[in-house]
């Protein structure tokens, strides 16, 4: 039986709403202007607070078929003879149904929006620049050691242009109010929630084709391009930005072609609806565009050779962890969430919460999906107070030395034409034990950022790789004896030289600087490069949970000196610094150096552990030494004093 | 943890103002409590007469144990107690470089003076006069409180050590070895209080010239 959530049943409450942008006119426009006077003036408006009716749930567990018409940016039908024909939003689609102004607000789309919390910090996207030698971590949250977009100099639309790729739209793809951009926004529209980005699972829906469309400026398009039952040819970027798409006047130049899209007409039903297929639970895949991540170890070259998380291992989805409503503020899982948000029952979906349960809790939610309550045997409780789940659980098995990891976000995998190397940029290692904002210590991605920019008393000011480019290629190409390979290295001459250039242009902007590999560089008091250590250098590092390994490859499985030995990676591995310059190649960290432990204390506390079997076995010589004394002596007092009942006896 | 830091701390304090009220309370002013115990300790680290090989081993064994337990206990309560955070660091690597050592002073101990201390038919008597309210010379007293004390330490030096033992072997998952920390930090506090009311008998109560109630006796 085909449950179809059509637009007709909704429209008395929900009318077409048109945003209003002025460029836009069709008859089904007029016809949505007296819909949307009649719907007014019938007092129908009040019905907008309630819950529209695909966020109520009836109790069924059968998922709805999603048989629906489209509707464009506008809000107006899409039908397959118009002309232009017009790309259909899934903002505007979606939300006759359902609360978009709800869902826009939720986690992945809500970086921009003020008063949201921070939480945890998360990855960052990264600005990467091999010709600027340039990789600096950007969030538009509060996320201490990342910058804001605007710092380096990327407007909203370029930031779009550049991540927009691993991007759900939302957020600031809604904030098409940059005045410097505001004609470039009207030919490439906005770029609101994709919802099709999680909730599509048709094959043919592709976040890559997506992230290209936005590569091409194609912001209106995107969602159409991405679904598998349109196709977008042409780039709103080669268009002029007084383009008018409504016109029927071509541009000046021949081989640019204007964005277009075409339905694929056998999708479409009679009455111009398509079915997506939206599964009630998100299989990983729809998550795993932007949320995976592939670690370089040379002991597991290959695919085949790694394994996944264990709970997708078992069956579980990612969603089954990460839930959200359709406030879509997702559960990101973290211990300390749940007080931030201020729901206790969030907790729940910890680690922690699912598999030990909480105290706090009147009714019982440990063992959801069946979670195992582990035991620890032998583990004093200490550990569970100092270290987060993921730190014996989660990550790479930690090896002598870091290993670099490629994100999806970082390194644009599962876009075409992405640098499939090893060593490309952002250069990013893993796993780093390190101190979390709760105090326990959790695997990390690290990252040195790598930036030019100019530092005024207390103020920088991050330069874009923009500015930075030209003077690094003016120098490889006056050098005829360098080979840049696939990036350009830098070395301490060209360095000093392009601070010089910087300092020259703008005398009044401060002293130019370079940090790179946790040292700062700028010019010294004899014109000589100066190199310090700085907080400017310091890595930005956020915590990993995936992939989480089963039990016989957790930590401490084999026994305390997997992390309590001299060389055990956990306090003494080496954090091999990575970043496009280092003072020398072999630039080396202690993992001890982003842990509270000084490395003295914690060699002391290791050797200890070389003496353990020893304190067993003397406690145990010792314990059955004093209670043979103590019974020996408490028999003959025993005698005694039953000698000493009966003597008066005898 | 906090039941325990509070009957830890309560207990602690209380018996350190019961040694202090009767000190006063016997020598009068708070000066002569003190040059009292100072020339108390003092006679104790010298020992007493002429001592011999075997009384000199005791002596040596008692003032290493002693000074053991206080390392032992600074460690081990300072940070539950007063801190309330679990023992770690430095100081965890204090105690548990300490507590072997402990243990072995524990065993010399028991071996050197188990059978001085022993009980006979005059602490039965002592013990049941006792019990009966009848009027008990000092020295006998002091003497069975001794012995008591003697023996108290060393029976519960036995789940102290068994309780950190079970802990170091995967047997117990995490409620188990939170159990054995408890048992572990109750069992401390009692042989604490057993070992400080010892060492106050030794010091405050027994005779400066003699080692009298210690003294080895016919059986």
């Amino acid at each position: 039986m085909i449950q179809s959530h059509e637009i007709h049943i909704h429209s008395k409450k929900n009318p077409c709403r048109s945003p209003g942008r002025g460029l836009y006119y069709r008859g089904g426009g007029r016809t949505g202007i007296i819909l949307l006077l009649l719907t007014a003036a019938s007092g129908a408006g009040p019905a907008r607070a309630q819950q529209n009716v695909g966020d109520v749930p009836d109790g069924s567990r059968s998922v709805p078929v999603h048989l629906l018409k489209l509707y464009d940016e506008s809000g107006h039908l899409v039908k397959p003879d118009d002309r232009p024909l017009m790309p259909f939003s899934p903002k505007e689609t979606c939300r006759k149904c359902h609360d978009y102004e709800k869902i826009r607000h939720g986690w992945h789309f809500n970086a921009a929006d003020s008063g949201v919390s921070a939480g945890r910090p998360g990855e960052p996207w990264i600005l990467v620049d091999p010709g600027a030698a340039t990789q600096i971590p950007l969030s538009y949250r509060t996320w201490t050691g990342t910058y804001r977009p605007a710092d380096v100099g990327l407007s909203t639309l370029a930031f779009l242009k550049t991540f927009g790729r691993h991007f759900p739209g939302g957020g600031v793809g809604e904030k098409d109010g940059d005045l410097n951009d505001y004609l470039r926004w009207q030919v490439s529209g906005t770029l609101p929630v994709n919802c099709q980005s999680c909730h599509n699972s048709d094959p043919g829906q592709s976040q890559a084709e997506y992230g290209l469309q936005v590569m091409r400026q194609n912001f209106r398009w995107a969602a159409a391009g991405s679904s598998g039952f349109a196709t977008v040819q042409g780039s709103a970027g080669e268009m002029p930005d007084n383009y008018d798409m409504y016109s029927a006047v071509p541009p000046e130049k021949s081989d640019e072609l204007p964005p277009t899209v075409t339905y694929n007409s056998s999708r479409m039903d009679v009455p111009g609806r398509v079915l997506f297929s939206v599964p009630r639970r998100i299989p990983p895949s729809q998550c795993e565009f932007c949320h995976s991540s592939r670690v370089i170890d040379p002991n597991q070259p290959e695919r085949w050779e790694g394994e996944e998380d264990v709970h997708i291992a078992a069956g579980m989805l990612c969603v089954d962890c990460h839930r959200n409503g359709i406030d879509h503020r997702m559960i990101r899982g973290y211990e300390g969430e749940s007080d931030q948000r201020g729901e206790p029952r969030v907790a729940s979906f910890t680690c922690r919460g699912c598999h030990l349960g909480s105290s706090d809790e009147s009714v019982a939610r440990e063992g959801r999906r069946g979670a195992p309550r582990p035991e620890h045997p032998g583990i004093p409780p200490v550990h569970f107070e100092r270290l987060a789940c993921t730190a014996c659980h989660s990550g790479p098995w930690p090896d002598a030395t870091t290993l670099r990891v490629k994100t999806s976000r970082g390194h644009a995998l599962g876009i075409p034409k992405a640098d499939k190397g090893d060593d490309a940029l952002p250069q990013i290692v893993t796993p780093v034990y390190a101190k979390q904002i709760d105090g326990t210590y959790a695997p990390h991605n690290l990252l040195w950022p790598a930036f030019w920019g100019y530092e005024k008393k207390d103020a920088i000011a991050p330069i874009g790789p923009d500015r930075i480019r030209p003077m690094v290629a003016s120098i490889l190409t006056r050098d005829t004896t360098r080979s840049t390979g696939n990036r350009p290295v830098l070395r301490e001459s060209d360095i000093l030289g392009i601070l010089r250039l910087l300092r020259g242009m703008d005398s009044t902007a401060g002293d130019p600087f370079y940090v790179s590999g946790g040292m700062k560089f700028s010019i010294g008091p004899g014109g000589t490069l100066s190199r310090l250590r700085s907080e400017l250098a310091r890595p930005y590092g956020w915590p990993i949970a995936h992939d989480v390994r089963p039990k016989s490859q957790s930590l401490g499985i084999r026994g305390c000196t997997d992390c309590h030995a001299t060389d055990a990676p956990f306090q003494f591995g080496i954090v091999k610094v990575s970043s496009p310059y280092l003072v020398s190649a072999d630039s080396l960290s202690r993992m001890t150096d982003y842990q509270d432990e000084s490395a003295v204390y914690a060699w002391l506390f290791s050797m200890s552990f070389l003496f353990r079997p020893a304190l067993k076995a003397v406690i145990i010589l010792c314990l059955l030494l004093i209670t043979s004394v103590v019974l020996i002596e408490g028999m003959r007092g025993l005698a005694r004093i039953i000698r000493e009942l009966s003597a008066g006896e005898e | 943890m906090t039941a325990f830091r509070i009957i830890a701390g309560v207990v602690i304090a209380a018996l350190l103002a019961g040694f202090g009220y009767d000190l006063r309370r016997r020598m009068k002013s708070w000066k002569g409590a003190g040059e009292f115990l100072s020339r108390q300790f003092r006679d104790i680290r010298h020992g007493r007469g002429n001592a011999g090989a075997l009384s000199r081993a005791r002596r040596i064994v008692t003032i290493v144990s002693v000074g053991l337990l206080l390392i032992l206990a600074l460690t081990g309560f300072l940070p539950v107690v007063f801190l309330g955070i679990h023992l770690t660091g430095v100081l965890l690597v204090i105690h548990v470089t300490a507590a072997p050592l402990f243990a072995i002073a524990l065993s010399a101990l028991a071996l050197l003076w188990a059978h001085r201390l022993r009980f006979d038919g005059s602490d039965l008597q002592i013990a049941l006069g006792s019990l009966k309210r009848e009027s008990q010379g000092k020295d006998p007293l002091v003497r069975f409180a001794l012995k008591a004390g003697f023996w108290l330490i060393l029976t519960l030096s036995l789940p102290l050590m068994l309780t950190v033992v079970l802990g170091l072997f995967p047997l117990f998952g995490t409620g188990g070895e939170s159990m054995l920390i408890r048992l572990h930090g109750y069992s401390a506090l009692l042989l604490l209080v057993g070992a400080l009311c010892e060492l106050y008998l030794i010091g405050a109560y027994m005779e400066q010239t003699t080692e009298q109630p210690l003294k080895e006796q016919n059986p």
